[in-house]
């Protein structure tokens, strides 16, 4: 029984259709996404390898060469077994860079527009070998199905129409599969639905057909071994049929080709980004080939049991039609019809990729129209070129003479994609390859291979595949792919490489690990990024691929932060890449979006530290000991109790820990990856301060807190990071520890007033007695000029009460001690006589000699009242030190290398012991009697001068033979009047 | 790049003993089903190869 051509032609739509349909419910979202991104669905998706040649092929191999029919099967499957090798490597260069083929890859790594135009044309020769075997396979089926002498069938006008029918039907449904997303043709979850779909086919089908034919002719499987004890000679002996070169030779075509074929790579590697899924394909797809190829041979001994006439490709459908099994025969049609139309679809969607971006766009043959959108123009390029590569192949089947049979068909095919198997190894393996050695080897390589196989095959020639023609075909495909090799090397050590091929040769080294890096972009927000693309893509396409890469990256239009405008470049530039291709889309977006300096700034930690916590969980071993210890360090930072931020040398905020958040009340994500100086005022004011001083400098800033009450922080810069412009910058809270600083600010204050109290009642006393004498003497004098003088004498007494008493009272004041501290210029000479002054007025303290000798003219700059303090408190300690009738000098000169001055007290006293100068400035520490000293007046006079921006320190003994006992010395800022009217101003108190 | 030594033994294994495999395994077409147990057992030693170790990729 037979089926008619209009009946198979139905059966063929209406399997496409189907086929069509299962995609078009990938595309829609129909099929759950968790099957889409199984593991199990990329594995069934690899399953396109296996075309013409896996289901009618092999079955005319095993007949000619037993047991190495298994080799075609095992090239594959050894290529994934080993996927550590190149499949790895590829697959990382491919995610990270954004490759979608063979000739992406090779463009990248040779850094050449000719090399991608030179693999994609090489490509589409060596392939149409490829798409003839598929369409014979279909073409010859339908022929079998419908009752056709298989010995006539050949050459017929009848076949040619069955197959050109059959090429224009594959045509609208590759132009249906490959054309529908022109945003992103690379990533097609309907394709790898239904290639997954197409693969679980073709492999029930033939399981399914040799259970059938097992069962019809032998009566199920212990009739065919009991047929095979009888039939010694069932397979031929491998050993003879085919030579140990041909042998290896095949298993080396088959092993190229699972990396080579572009249909291969495009499911392999641009439909699939996952590593994990290439570790589920190293040992899913030799599986999914062992049951592939299961079925052949009982297939093959049931129809030579059953003495069948048609040619071993097609003797499953013949066997069906021999038992008058429609079942049999529709399953053998179907796989073949399968594995072919899998091929074809993703071959030439595949090339019409590579054709479009190395052909068309990179020789600016598509013309834009502002006007048009030019994702409607790539779609129909695309369509253009399916269709002219599916008329190519035709026309190469027209060529065939038709006496060539599938497995010299598949050699042809594979023996040319071999030539590009040494680029594909040298591009991780050796960075020593260069452009020229690739195009001078590929040239060689693939000239040999015309000359000695294609050519022969269309001159009616046919390529001699068994032992009696000496396997001459293996000879020649080694003899051409070791010329390429060989011309490859040589002319990459001779020729030079470029600095730009040495970069892409290190990026794609073995041991290279990518490291994003931290740049900035001249662009300072995200709604630039349609202006500056709108010259390249038209307004319309850049506006919807920026809205498109906002969208998956879920940022905001009014995003400013540098990390995530470099964020936004890359997911542009991968758009784009998947679109018109990698190098196309990397000259689009170097010119359009440019950074800022040539120059990578530093690594991208923000970036790396994302992925790291994306990664949670998957790291294994030493990788994954590393990541929890970094996990560690980095929330002991994030969980210290000090506010802490690493700012980069371009200004980009690179940690910013939870204390940091909690002070600032700026959040972690809005703060990290941005500059600082687009922070809020407040902060950026307070950072630029703390920036703008030395490192290790402590600035005290108060701001403005709650419900009007101030609060103050201290910011500490650290030096600059080892290797790199990076700055830590450490923020505390110290609201609490500055009131307590003026709470014992003021209660020292009222202290030392205290000591002062019995010396000026004492004072002030003195005065009152003479006031008193003279106003009793005034009753009884009658002379005015007695009585003048009398007045004139009260009003000195009443002078001198009053400007002891001023100088407490403004003394007491100093600003109440609540933490305004002024600066401005203070008179240092005025300032120390004050001081020993007040000083002067304790009758009860040892007597000294003040001496000051500092510059009558010299200022500097304070807060005069708190200068003053400090000054009480040294002069004071150097007194209580010093013998009686001691002499302390007070002297100050400028250093002219950093505007400053520096004051030095000495006295002559017993010093401070070497053991104790240690302690002086801790808080209550004091050698005096109880009661007489509280322990706190360094460390005021300590924190007093440090606001003020200076420093202070102790020798004891002192310097030189002039200071024996202890040497304090000051250094305060240099204040300068600006102008008299300053100077007046100053005099007379009134603010300026 | 990381190899697993178990892997690499195994087909360490079966190059050096491959002369003596071969006569065995592709002896006659009665057993025309051992090449597959062998194939079925490398498929076995991947999956078991690959199961144990995750990867350190980002």
């Amino acid at each position: 029984m037979n089926f008619s051509p209009d009946q198979i032609l139905l059966a063929t739509i209406a399997y496409l259709f189907v086929l069509f349909m299962v995609g078009y419910a990938g595309d829609r979202g129909t099929i759950p996404s968790g099957i889409i991104r199984h593991p199990a669905t990329y594995v069934l998706s690899l399953g396109v390898i296996a075309g013409g040649m896996a289901s009618n092929g092999v079955l005319a191999l095993a007949a000619e060469y037993g047991f190495h029919f298994l080799l075609y099967y095992l090239g594959i499957a050894l290529m994934f077994l080993l996927a550590v090798l190149l499949l790895r490597p590829l697959l990382r260069l491919c995610r990270v860079h954004h490759l979608a083929s063979l000739a992406d890859v090779l463009t990248f790594r040779f850094r050449s527009p000719w090399v991608g135009a030179a693999i994609t044309l090489a490509m589409c020769f060596t392939l149409l070998p490829l798409l003839a075997l598929q369409i014979r396979t279909v073409a010859d089926s339908i022929q079998v199905l419908s009752g056709s002498n298989a010995d006539t069938m050949v050459g017929t006008l009848r076949g040619e129409g069955l197959a050109f029918l059959f090429c224009l039907i594959i045509t609208i449904f590759a132009i249906l599969f490959g054309t529908r997303n022109a945003a992103n043709p690379n990533h097609n979850p309907g394709l790898v639905a239904a290639i997954a779909f197409e693969s679980l086919v073709k492999l029930f089908a033939l399981l399914a057909l040799a259970a059938i034919v097992v069962a019809q002719v032998f009566g199920g499987p212990a009739g065919l071994q009991d047929w095979l004890a009888s039939q010694p000679s069932a397979l031929p002996d491998a050993g003879e049929s085919l030579s140990a070169v041909a042998a290896r030779t095949m298993l080396l075509l088959f092993f190229a080709g699972a990396v080579c074929m572009p249909h291969m790579f495009h499911m392999a590697f641009a439909e699939n980004s996952n590593s994990r899924h290439l570790r589920a394909a190293s040992w899913g797809l030799p599986l999914y080939l062992l049951l592939l190829a299961l079925p052949i041979l009982p297939i093959l001994w049931a129809a030579v049991a059953s003495g069948q006439s048609a040619p071993f490709e097609y003797a499953g459908i013949a066997l069906g039609l021999a038992l008058h099994s429609p079942a049999a025969s529709g399953l053998a049609f179907v796989a073949g019809l399968s594995a072919a139309s899998g091929v074809i679809i993703v071959t030439t969607l595949a090339l019409a990729n590579m054709c479009l971006n190395y052909l068309v766009l990179s020789n600016n043959l598509l013309r834009r129209f502002s006007e048009q959108s030019l994702y409607k123009q790539l779609k129909w390029m695309r369509r253009v070129l399916i269709t002219a590569l599916i008329l190519g192949g035709y026309t190469f089947y027209m060529l065939l003479s038709g006496a060539q049979s599938l497995p010299q068909l598949a050699i042809l095919a594979f023996s040319g994609t071999l030539q590009f198997f040494p680029a594909v190894v040298f591009t991780p393996y050796w960075p020593r390859a260069n452009r020229t050695g690739l195009l001078a080897g590929l040239a060689t390589g693939l000239a040999i291979w015309f000359v000695s196989l294609p050519l022969p095959v269309l001159s009616d020639n046919t390529l001699g595949l068994t032992a009696d023609d000496g396997n001459a075909w293996a000879m020649r495909c080694l003899v051409a792919v070791l010329a390429n090799t060989a011309v490859f090397i040589v002319v990459s050590l001779l020729t030079p490489r470029s600095r730009d091929e040495a970069i892409a040769a290190e990026i794609c080294s073995m041991e290279s690990r990518i490291r994003p890096y931290r740049r900035s972009l001249v662009i300072n927000s995200a709604g630039e990024f349609s202006a500056r693309l709108a010259p390249a893509l038209g307004d319309k396409t850049a506006q919807a691929e920026v809205e498109r890469a906002l969208n998956e990256l879920r940022f905001d239009a009014r995003e400013a932060r540098p990390y995530a405008l470099r964020h936004l470049r890359a997911r542009i530039e991968a758009n784009l890449s998947g679109m018109l291709g990698p190098a196309v889309a990397l000259d689009i977006v170097d010119s359009c979006l440019p950074f800022a300096s040539s120059y990578a700034a530093a690594e991208d930690f923000t970036l790396l530290e994302r992925r790291l916590e994306k990664a949670q969980g998957r790291f294994t071993g030493l990788a994954a000991d590393l990541d929890n210890l970094r996990r560690h360090y980095r929330q002991t930072l994030d969980e210290l109790p000090v506010g802490l931020c690493s700012l980069g040398g371009d200004g980009e905020v690179l940690l910013w820990n939870r204390s940091m958040a909690e002070l600032t009340g700026i959040s972690a994500d809005t703060a990290v990856g941005s500059r600082w100086r687009s922070l809020p005022p407040t902060w950026c004011n307070a950072l630029s301060a703390v920036l703008d001083e030395q490192p290790d400098f402590i600035i005290k800033r108060e701001l403005p807190g709650e419900q009007g009450a101030s609060r103050w922080i201290s910011l500490h810069c650290s030096r600059p990071v080892a290797g790199s412009d990076d700055q830590l910058v450490l923020l505390e809270d110290i609201t609490d520890y500055q009131r307590l600083q003026d709470e014992v600010l003021h209660n020292e204050r009222l202290a030392s007033i205290g000591r002062l109290a019995a010396g000026v009642a004492h004072e002030i006393g003195n005065p009152v007695t003479g006031i008193a004498c003279l106003a009793q003497n005034l009753g009884y004098s009658e002379d005015p000029s007695e009585i003048r003088e009398a007045a004139d004498d009260i009003l000195r007494q009443t002078e001198r009460i009053s400007r002891i008493v001023e100088s407490l009272v403004n003394f007491s004041h100093l600003g109440s001690g609540r933490g305004d501290l002024r600066a401005e210029p203070c008179n240092l000479a005025d300032c120390v006589d004050e001081a020993i002054h007040l000083l002067s007025l304790d009758r009860d303290a040892r007597p000294v000699a003040f001496n000051n000798t500092c510059d009558r003219e010299l200022l500097v700059l304070g807060d005069n009242q708190r200068l003053l303090q400090a000054f009480i408190n040294l002069l004071g300690n150097a007194r209580d030190a010093s013998p009686p009738d001691g002499e302390i000098s007070i002297s100050a000169a400028k250093q002219g290398s950093d505007d400053s001055v520096l004051i030095h007290i000495d006295d002559q006293g017993h010093g401070i012991p070497a053991h104790l100068l240690q302690r002086i400035m801790e808080p209550f520490f004091t050698t005096k009697d109880v009661g007489q000293g509280t322990g706190l007046g360094l460390p005021l006079v300590y924190s007093i001068i440090e606001d003020m921006g200076g420093s202070l320190r102790v020798e004891s003994p002192g310097p030189d033979e002039t200071c024996s006992g202890t040497r304090v010395t000051l250094r305060l800022r240099l204040a300068h009047y600006a102008s008299a009217a300053e100077l007046m101003a100053m005099a007379s108190g009134a603010p300026h | 790049m990381y190899i697993d030594r178990a892997l690499l033994l195994v087909f360490g294994l079966a190059l050096v003993f491959f002369p003596t495999l071969e006569g065995w395994v592709f002896a006659d077409a009665e057993h025309w089903y051992r090449p597959f147990l062998i194939w079925f057992g490398v498929v076995l030693a991947a999956f078991w190869n690959q199961y144990r170790r995750g990867t350190d990729e980002l």
